[in-house]
């Protein structure tokens, strides 16, 4: 297992490399970053965008920078200049990061959960009720613009707080400032609700379609059977044997979308004012800021291939069949 | 484990599942349709009115905290830099830094008692001004403010070292030398040009003590920008920013020098986002918004009712259509200026007004000056007086025929020139996400189709580059705004006169070179009036510019805030943030 | 049991044109086939309902337009009126009638989602196929790269390239998403493949001499179709809400030009402003577009690989 583990890691790392040189061309012909300089007004003259340019380093050749880039971060830990004003890029990703880890990490394990209940309740009850209603509602989630979503619950939860005279969810930003103990600590559950819903019901609908496929999967094959057969009790067959195989494919499912999780963070984010990475991605692209939306899509990479790699070793984890392999 | 026993109760959960959803629609539907006004609330715009310095004015109590919108997150503490010079940051800057004059919501501009004992003019040939400063003015660690502030100041705006980027050298660099006397509490100013609007200078100043732990000029003018102001000369101080810089909170100078504040504590919030604003407003996260208006947003804040209290008034910035005379069609020596005039005469600017601002601002009107709003001194109609923007067709089409140019009128095959040159298609441009300009530019394309003459409207994302075309000729025809300041004669030198820094279109006139360069160096206010409204009337007469309206500028705040008022000068609403309190 | 979905679409008879003796047989037994596919999809009541109501949008779309009374550039003097018989989706502020704003909106991402479709599913499907016949270092290589392709966030890299191409009009857009899409063709693909290789019927083409190209086009590429139309519908309702998403950003279709992501992105502010029409319609006609060309999808999925159905537990 520690060799399989190992050798994935190993594999991975190329993998990553040649990932930051695609988002590194990406990156290039994607963005200006004297785009704003250059719209100043009175434009700057040639001298200061010559020095700008020295700054980030764009007056050479494609492999020369790209290099530049690359080790200044991997060997010297430095993101490189920022063209937006005040902005330390590291600093910005740090904060970003722990922001957006919140509410990911809360919204995933909601829609996990909601998943496994739904999915497992319609392949039980497959072509009953139930699973036609929660299938419609899954579908319904899976047509939903995120943004959309988003706006209309917000407005319904302002004119609930409104008329409940109770102020305690809050649709803007990740926290109220300048509170300490209890009431920051409240403050700040406050401010996930909206977001956490919304993130989490763009990913529950197609994993609880993924869950009910897979105990669909389970429940009919032959292992079941006789399990039953053997005379154990409904509720422990499903449970034991079949719950158990069937959310397998699951975590990998979820470890693999971690990218249209981000995807889905950057749209919810622009919602609600989380100044997390879909913030700082939005921000960097509108100004130009090639070196932040660089870390951001390293960021991005990273997390991804990561998850890749749990995926694959859970699944080497929970699947005895490769275990043994 | 009865099968026939759970089904019912699933299904009621699906029920409720449901109306949950359905709920969210009429909820949600329903939440627009009420239409009372809220108590105190009116889009009538009291700007530039003397009614305007003393709205929601009263003796609020002693203590309380509120928190305010700004639109952006303070990445930028230094005012006075480019990169710095934002609305926004004023509004934080404001509460933290001495200014020798204050300019009121009525346009006035007053002179800081807190802070100055008196500012005169002592001598017009070299123009001289001295200023006397009140021997209790300190800084918030108690170091005096004196002259010291006032040389760095000067030396770091007067454009002396390249290196700084300044937002501004204007006026600055017309100073000779700045000198102290009396132990730095009198301050000589010798001016080696006139310059009319010196009470424009020596606003939000920086603490020259703090400057000097921090390096030379160019150093600490950097240092200034990444670093929370670490003193205060204003009535709060900086007491906390967040780590991402989306909030800022300040409490009470317990040092200031003028009537201690009201507030115990003031929370800067960043909505970076301005159709959230309302949203949070209403769900009480913030206090106070300062949004730029728009239908739906102030349809919102009247659905609140009489919860919050709004005020909508004309702001100083206004939209302009502006022609690029470097092409060959608009700039013809010959028949560009019939051309220019027949389509500015064409121009409806109410109907502009009816689709747009006047949907939540019954009482706009366009603007017929591009040198002073209406509220300032010398204002005068100088458009419609030339027959520009109110969209007379028949009229317009008579100057063209006049003129000899042919096909006139829709559906003709096109306007050609007299000289049997096509008029081409147009490229009109407005910023990108700017709705009403959108429509603005879309309504005008349509009136300019009445002539025969296409015009094709389309966004750019970067309005700096499309104006000043740096990479290039980009536009033909442009909507987009002005800000007017208290300080006319300075602010729009450099838009109109030949080569000037903002005359984007390439307009070129002696006269009005001369007029707009005699308006600036005059101290005399009549001579100043007469200049710019010359240079104003020949400009329309040459149908360069057509101005529209004037920007609305939008407050909204709980009624419960005392003195909290709208200011649409570039100070803006924390003009007089230490009165602001509650009731 | 997991070679029965490759089993139950071997062949598709009318896209397998009868050359030689061999595929004529295998013709006739298609036929029945298809028959059977079409036969399941039908039951399946509500892919078949929304068969009809995608149909009704795309004929709104492409031709509502020209018979509506007012077009999507017309202005009206009506400024923001509610529903009515005269404008049945209200106008906006500037007097623009909603319907056929939402028609023309329609329209546009109708275009940019079947143009991602059908990009993203040539690429996919041509990329996948040859990975998958030819294995080995051709394999490794291909399909790394489609692992790299798809560790960048399809929103990120969307509102990067989209605002950078933004005065490129729509096409570009559609190119950036498709761009980033077809590489989860591709990895279908490459699995039916890796299966329909080994495949006696591809064995005995080999055998009979046939060129690569002939098989991989001829004889795999026809019996991957099942999941690759399942994959296309997906793909269509992908791009529609990655183009709405990104057009809410401010970083896809931009104003003058309209599609239903921009539609809704300019009425942000209408919910809360009491113009609801503005927010729900083109919201609406999203849900509408997706939900039905997915329950399309669930319906050939159902229908391609029974498998799944009548399960006892």
């Amino acid at each position: 297992m520690l060799a399989f583990a190992v050798r994935r890691l190993l594999v991975s790392i190329p993998v990553f490399i040649l990932s930051t040189f695609l988002v590194f061309l990406l990156v290039t012909w994607g963005a200006d970053p004297l785009a704003q300089l250059k719209a100043k007004n009175p434009p700057p003259s040639q001298a200061v965008i010559d020095a700008m340019s020295n700054t980030l380093y764009i007056n050479h050749s494609l492999l020369e920078r790209y290099w530049h880039w690359f080790s200044q971060l991997f060997f010297h830990g430095n993101w490189g200049p920022s063209v937006q004003s005040g902005t330390d890029i590291g600093q910005l990703l740090r904060t970003s990061l722990t922001l957006t880890a919140r509410l990911v990490i809360l919204a995933m394990i909601l829609a996990v959960i909601l998943a496994i209940i739904a999915g497992v309740i319609s392949a039980t009850r497959q072509y009953s009720k139930t699973d036609y209603s929660i299938t419609l509602i899954g579908f319904l989630f899976l047509s939903l613009p995120v943004f959309w979503f988003a706006i209309l619950l917000k407005q319904l939860v302002v004119n609930m707080n409104n008329s409940l005279n109770w102020y305690w969810i809050s649709t803007y930003g990740a926290n109220t400032p300048g509170l300490t103990g209890w009431s920051a600590f409240s403050d700040a559950a406050g401010h996930l609700v909206l977001p956490t819903i919304v993130l989490a019901m763009s990913s529950y609908a197609s994993w609880s379609r993924f869950q009910r496929a897979s105990m669909l999967d389970v429940l009919g094959s032959d292992y079941m059977r006789l399990a039953r057969a053997k005379g154990l009790s409904r509720r422990r067959v499903m449970v034991r044997h079949g719950l158990r195989t069937a959310l397998i494919p699951l975590t990998t499912q979820v470890a693999l979308d971690t990218a249209a999780i981000l995807g889905g963070a950057v749209l919810t984010e622009s919602v609600f004012g989380w100044q997390g990475m879909g913030t700082m991605l939005v921000n960097a692209i509108n100004a130009g800021d090639f070196n932040a939306v660089l870390a951001w899509l390293t960021v991005a990479a990273i997390i991804v291939i990561l998850f890749n790699l749990i995926a694959d070793l859970l699944y080497g984890v929970l699947d005895p069949r490769i275990r043994n392999a | 484990m009865s099968q026939k026993e759970r089904r019912p109760r699933r299904r009621r959960r699906l029920v409720v599942a449901l109306a949950g959803i359905t709920g969210l629609a009429v909820l949600a539907a329903c939440s627009g349709s009420s239409s009372s006004g809220g108590s105190g609330s009116s889009s009538t715009s009291i700007s530039g009115t003397s009614a305007a310095d003393t709205y929601n004015s009263g003796t609020p109590k002693q203590g309380g905290s509120l928190t305010w919108t700004i639109e952006k997150t303070m990445d930028n503490w230094n005012l006075l830099s480019a990169d710095g010079n934002t609305f926004d940051y004023g509004q934080i800057i404001n509460a933290l830094t001495p200014s020798t004059f204050i300019f009121n919501p009525s346009y006035s501009v007053t002179m800081n008692s807190d802070l100055l004992v008196s500012a005169t003019e002592t001598s017009t040939s070299p123009q001289t001004v001295v200023y006397k400063i009140q021997p209790n003015a300190v800084w918030s660690d108690g170091t005096e403010i004196n002259a010291d502030d006032f040389v760095y100041n000067w030396e770091v705006q007067n454009g002396s070292n390249a290196n700084i980027a300044a937002a501004s050298t204007t006026g600055y660099q017309n100073i000779e030398s700045v000198t102290g006397s009396d132990n730095g509490k009198t301050v000589t100013t010798v001016y080696k040009t006139p310059f009319s609007d010196w009470k424009s200078l020596f606003t939000t100043m920086y603490p020259a003590h703090i400057a000097k732990e921090h390096g030379d000029n160019l150093a600490s003018f950097n240092w200034f920008q990444t670093n929370p102001l670490p003193v205060s000369g204003g009535p709060f101080v900086v007491s906390s920013v967040s780590s991402d810089h989306t909030s800022v909170i300040l409490t009470s100078n317990p040092k200031y020098y003028g009537k201690k504040p009201y507030l115990d504590k003031v929370t800067f919030r960043a909505i970076t986002d301005s159709s959230q604003e309302p949203t949070a407003l209403q769900n009480k996260e913030v206090d106070g918004i300062y949004p730029q208006p728009q239908t739906n947003l102030v349809t919102q804040l009247k659905n609140m009712g009489s919860t919050i209290r709004y005020q909508i008034d004309a702001g100083l910035g206004f939209e302009h259509i502006d022609f690029n005379l470097k092409n060959a069609a608009l700039g013809n020596a010959t028949w560009g200026n019939a051309l220019r005039t027949a389509m500015f005469t064409a121009t409806d600017r109410n109907a502009i007004l009816n689709k747009t601002i006047k949907q939540f601002q019954s009482s706009a009107v366009p603007l017929n000056s591009r040198m002073l709003v209406p509220g300032q001194t010398g204002y005068q109609d100088n458009v419609t007086k030339y027959g520009l923007g109110e969209g007379n067709a028949s009229s317009a089409e008579s100057i063209l025929t006049k003129a000899g140019f042919k096909n006139v009128g829709a559906g003709k095959g096109g306007l050609e020139a007299p000289d049997g040159t096509k008029i081409p298609t147009f490229q009109m441009k407005y910023t990108v996400g700017n709705q009403i300009r959108l429509d603005t530019c879309t309504l005008f394309a349509a009136e300019m189709a009445n002539l025969g003459i296409t015009v094709a409207v389309s966004p750019t994302s970067n309005l700096g580059a499309t104006l000043s075309q740096s990479s290039g000729y980009s536009y033909d025809i442009v909507d987009f705004a002005w800000v007017n300041t208290p300080f006319p004669a300075s602010a729009n030198q450099p838009l109109y006169s030949t080569g000037g820094g903002g005359n984007y279109g390439g307009y070129s006139n002696k006269n009005v070179d001369a007029w707009l360069a005699a308006a600036t160096e005059t101290s005399n206010q009549s001579t100043q009036i007469t200049n710019l409204n010359q240079a104003d009337a020949q400009i329309s007469k040459d149908a360069y510019t057509l101005p529209l309206y004037q920007k609305p500028t939008l407050i909204a705040f709980y009624p419960n805030l005392v003195n909290v008022r709208d200011n649409v000068t570039s100070m803006g609403p924390t003009y007089n943030i230490g009165q602001w309190g509650m009731s | 049991m997991h070679d029965l979905p490759s089993e139950n679409t071997q062949t598709t008879g009318n896209l397998t044109p009868s050359a030689g003796q061999i595929e004529r047989e295998f013709t006739v037994k298609a036929r029945t086939q298809t028959q059977l596919v079409v036969r399941r999809f039908l039951q399946h009541k509500l892919a078949v309902v929304s068969v009809f109501v995608l149909v009704a949008i795309v004929l709104l779309a492409f031709v509502g337009g020209a018979l509506w009374h007012y077009s999507y550039t017309d202005i009206t003097p009506d400024n923001s009126v509610s529903p009515s018989a005269r404008h049945p989706f209200g106008t906006d502020n500037l007097g623009y009638d909603e319907f056929a704003r939402v028609m023309r909106g329609t329209q546009r991402s109708l275009e940019i989602a079947f143009t991602v479709a059908i990009l993203a599913t040539i690429v996919g499907t041509v990329w996948g196929a040859i990975a998958g016949y030819y294995r080995g270092i051709a394999d490794s290589a291909m399909m790394r790269f489609v692992d790299l392709v798809l560790t960048i966030p399809i929103i990120a890299a969307g509102a990067l390239l989209g605002h950078h191409f933004q005065s490129a009009g729509w096409w570009a857009l559609a190119l950036v998403i498709a761009g980033l899409s077809w590489p989860a063709v591709s990895r279908i693909v490459r699995g039916q493949t890796l299966s329909l290789r080994e495949k006696e019927y591809v064995e005995a083409a080999r055998a009979l001499g046939a060129k690569d190209s002939r098989i991989i086009f001829r004889h795999i590429l026809p019996n991957v179709i099942g999941q690759v139309i399942v994959v296309v519908t997906i793909l269509v309702a992908l791009a529609i809400l990655t183009e709405s998403s990104l057009s809410y950003l401010g970083f896809g279709v931009q104003a003058p030009d309209t599609s239903l992501g921009t539609l809704i992105a300019s009425a942000q502010t209408a919910l809360q402003g009491g113009q609801w029409w503005l927010f729900y319609f083109p919201g609406i006609m999203i849900i509408l577009i997706c939900l039905s060309v997915n329950f399309i999808g669930d319906g050939l999925r159902d229908a391609f690989d029974p498998s799944q159905q009548r399960v006892r537990a």
